[in-house]
């Protein structure tokens, strides 16, 4: 284990700080003493030389042009990966009484390009589980995270006006927060939402999502709050948590008139060269089976 | 102690020549933990939705699982069968019961019959369809082929019709305006989905014959709207059809083009080429107002058969010849809406629930069809744009519901209707339910 030592500008503010704390304990000077200083300036000054900035400022339109090519690169680079996919659904969220799990279903996801999936299911409970519904929800093979990223994609980036709300400057990372909305006034019904993007590498780091009308109003009644994140592992950002809350026109029998959707991402392997022994099925003729994640149905 | 660190960090960065120091390690921890910050307002927002997984057991779970890939592969071939009664009305079958099933395999593949016996003409009706589809790598492209199989009975005007809304108004007060015909045989089609464009190839050879009328009995009021059905022409139809559904690039305005081509060549009775393009889009004036357009043309080449005719007149063209449209071998119609975006009722401060949001539309449409002896099996091979008198005006104003299934833009309208020009149309009420743009087919 190596021990770096402390930076010296840590250094020094732990020093001073130790100064202040230890100053009441030295002897008071008196008011009738030639050298006493009553009070010391303790504002620091400097002047710098005023520089105009000629360099030209970075506009929207790049900006998302390199978030586009920074998203494809991420794509590109993900040569496999496997991680713990947690899906739950929590009923009674937003009304009266306290939120209790409906089902949740823990399974271990393999992805391979070009198209290779394999789902190991890990666990399954669902709460007072009486009917033999087979409802199975499907892990894409695909590695682009498009639920991140729809806004900006090729193919839908002119359906979106993005307007830039915020920039943040984290250590050496610029932080965009970029605000898009359906660029149809008639489109009430699509997601609109602000998108967190790091500059340093082009890429989305989170997005929160609202709806200004429910898409089907007669099923639900509306969507408060959609929030989805990513975390970073090694070189690359990956989708973590995709959370929803949806508030129903009529109730749902057994859910209720509220739930919260979670689909949580954690334990990533990136590029470790999955072997072939884990996309092949038992038959033991090496094709490559796609399994899928059952989730509405205790076993 | 967290946002402590973070504050030292960039105290420690914000001085004179420590950037140049500055790391790569300790700049990610400082956009960690601005992201941990970020996702500290998501926990506190959702609560126990966010609460940690409990890892016990998931190791040796999966320990099973890697050891037994195939499991579940292997033991499960037919994934659900799913049954329900299939009923239907119309007045060429009367009242159509049965059951239908439809079975999902494990590779994607769906199984799907229905049998219904009409009790007008005393038969039995069904069809098998088996379909398949594939992802197209890891795009959200798809691949589906299909093929069905049987008897059915369809409408006449193959362009609009919608089955369930039609049997349905058929039942409720007869207000059914299609006619019918009987298709025995098969049909298979390959299509490709993708986001942004369809394009699908369906060929067809089924025996097409005229039907009459059976029944007219309706739930309410006095028997059928249109009593008579118009007799389609007899004969087997082999045909083949393109269809092509796009984005123009650059724009937000989606095409589709279908042609339809029947020929002796190809073994059928009937010699036609039957070409269809629709266009149409949205855009927004303001905050609160939206133009939708919509343009449609068709264009019928050959033997004018009764069953590749274009028809002018009902919800998805000029409503106020609802009541008499009227058919022929070309036809042109473009249609401009002016919808308030806002929720009239917020608006207007209505007390009606959140399932209801209403909006307020103003329309004005034109049309023209020619060629109107469909009937007397001509071949058409005249003009291909309609004479100035063929034209025929109407302006309207609706009220729309949007309740959002099958599509977000589904609503349902009710709609006034004025003529505009000196014919013997009249106002017209009509109560419809579609998608904003009608004309173009759902590509998602």
């Amino acid at each position: 284990m190596t021990v770096r030592p402390p930076s010296p500008v840590l250094a020094l503010i732990v020093l001073a700080a130790l100064v202040s704390t230890l100053a009441p304990l030295t002897a008071p000077a008196r008011a009738d003493d030639p050298r006493a200083v009553l009070a010391v300036e303790d504002t620091m000054r400097t002047e710098v030389t005023p520089e105009l900035v000629s360099a030209r400022r970075v506009t929207l339109g790049e900006i998302l042009d390199r978030v586009a090519r920074g998203e494809a690169r991420r794509d590109s680079l993900l040569l496999d990966q496997s991680f713990t996919a947690t899906l739950r659904l929590l009923r009674n969220t937003s009304t009266s009484g306290s939120p209790e799990l409906f089902s949740e279903t823990v399974a271990r996801v393999y992805k391979r390009r070009p198209s290779q999936v394999h789902t190991v299911e890990l666990r399954r409970f669902v709460l007072d589980d009486k009917d033999d519904d087979d409802d199975d929800v499907a892990f894409s093979p695909s590695m682009g995270e498009e639920i991140v990223n729809f806004a900006i994609r090729a193919e839908n980036r002119r359906d979106y006006r993005f307007t830039i709300e915020d920039r943040t400057i984290v250590g050496d990372h610029i932080v965009y927060t970029l605000a898009f909305e359906p660029r149809s006034s008639l489109a009430v019904y699509e997601p609109r939402g602000r998108i967190w993007v790091d500059t340093r590498e082009n890429v989305i780091v989170r997005q929160e999502l609202e709806f200004e009308q429910s898409p089907v109003p007669l099923l639900l009644r509306r969507i408060p709050h959609m929030v989805v994140e990513r975390t970073r592992v090694g070189d690359f950002w990956v989708l973590s948590r995709a959370l929803v809350r949806v508030e129903f026109t009529v109730p749902l029998p057994r859910v209720g008139r509220s739930a919260d959707f979670a689909m949580m991402m954690t334990d990533y392997t990136i590029n470790t060269g999955l072997p072939d022994s884990v996309f092949t099925g038992a038959h033991g003729n090496g094709r490559l089976h796609r399994m899928r994640v059952r989730a509405g149905q205790a076993r | 102690m967290r946002r402590l660190i973070a504050l030292l960090g960039a105290l420690a960065l914000s001085l004179p020549g420590a950037s140049s120091a500055q790391t790569p390690g300790a700049s990610d921890s400082l956009m960690n933990a601005y992201m941990r910050t970020l996702s500290d307002s998501t926990d506190a927002w959702f609560g126990a939705t966010v609460a940690p997984l409990d890892t016990a057991g998931l190791d040796s779970a999966l320990a099973v699982g890697l050891a037994n890939p195939g499991r579940r592969a292997r033991t499960i071939t037919v994934r659900s069968i799913a049954l329900a009664p299939a009923v239907g009305f119309n007045r060429v079958d009367g009242a159509r019961l049965g059951l239908s099933a439809a079975s999902r395999f494990v590779a994607g593949t769906r199984l799907r019959t229905w049998a219904q016996w009409a009790n007008g003409p005393n038969d039995v009706l069904g069809e098998v369809t088996i379909a398949r589809s594939w992802r197209v790598g890891t795009t959200r492209a798809r691949v589906e082929l299909g093929a069905t199989a049987g008897r059915t009975t369809w409408a006449l005007h193959r362009d609009t019709y919608e089955p369930w809304l039609s049997e349905l108004a058929a039942f409720v007060n007869g207000d059914d305006h299609e006619h019918y015909l009987r298709q025995d045989g098969w049909s298979a089609r390959a299509r490709f989905v993708g986001p942004r464009n369809l394009a699908a190839l369906t060929w067809r050879d089924q025996l097409e014959s005229a039907r009459t009328t059976t029944s007219t009995w309706t739930l309410f009021g006095d028997g059928p709207v249109v009593p008579q059905n118009d007799p389609a022409a007899t004969g087997r139809v082999r045909e083949a059809n393109l269809t092509l559904v796009t984005t123009l690039p650059g724009t937000r305005l989606r095409m589709a083009y279908n042609q339809w081509t029947s020929s002796p060549a190809l073994g059928s009775a009937f010699d036609y080429r039957r070409l269809r393009v629709d266009m149409g889009g949205d855009v927004s004036i303001g905050d609160h107002l939206g133009l939708v357009s919509q343009v449609s043309y068709g264009r019928l080449h050959g033997e004018a058969v009764p069953q590749a005719a274009f028809v002018l007149g009902g919800v998805h063209s000029l409503r106020t010849l609802e009541a008499d449209p009227e058919s022929g071998t070309g036809a042109v119609f473009a249609r401009s809406e002016l919808v308030l975006v806002d929720d009239l009722r917020r608006v207007l401060r209505l007390p009606l629930p959140a399932w209801m949001p209403l909006q307020f539309g103003a329309n004005i449409a034109t049309g023209a069809i020619w060629d109107h002896e469909i009937g007397r099996r001509f071949r058409s091979d005249g003009r291909d744009v309609p004479d100035p008198r063929d034209w025929r005006s109407e302006a309207g104003v609706s009220l729309m519901w949007r309740t959002g299934i099958p599509d977000p833009s589904s609503r349902a309208r009710l709609e006034c209707s004025w003529p505009i020009g000196v014919d013997d149309r009249t106002v017209t009420w009509t109560v419809s339910y579609q998608r904003l743009l009608d004309l173009l087919p759902p590509v998602r």
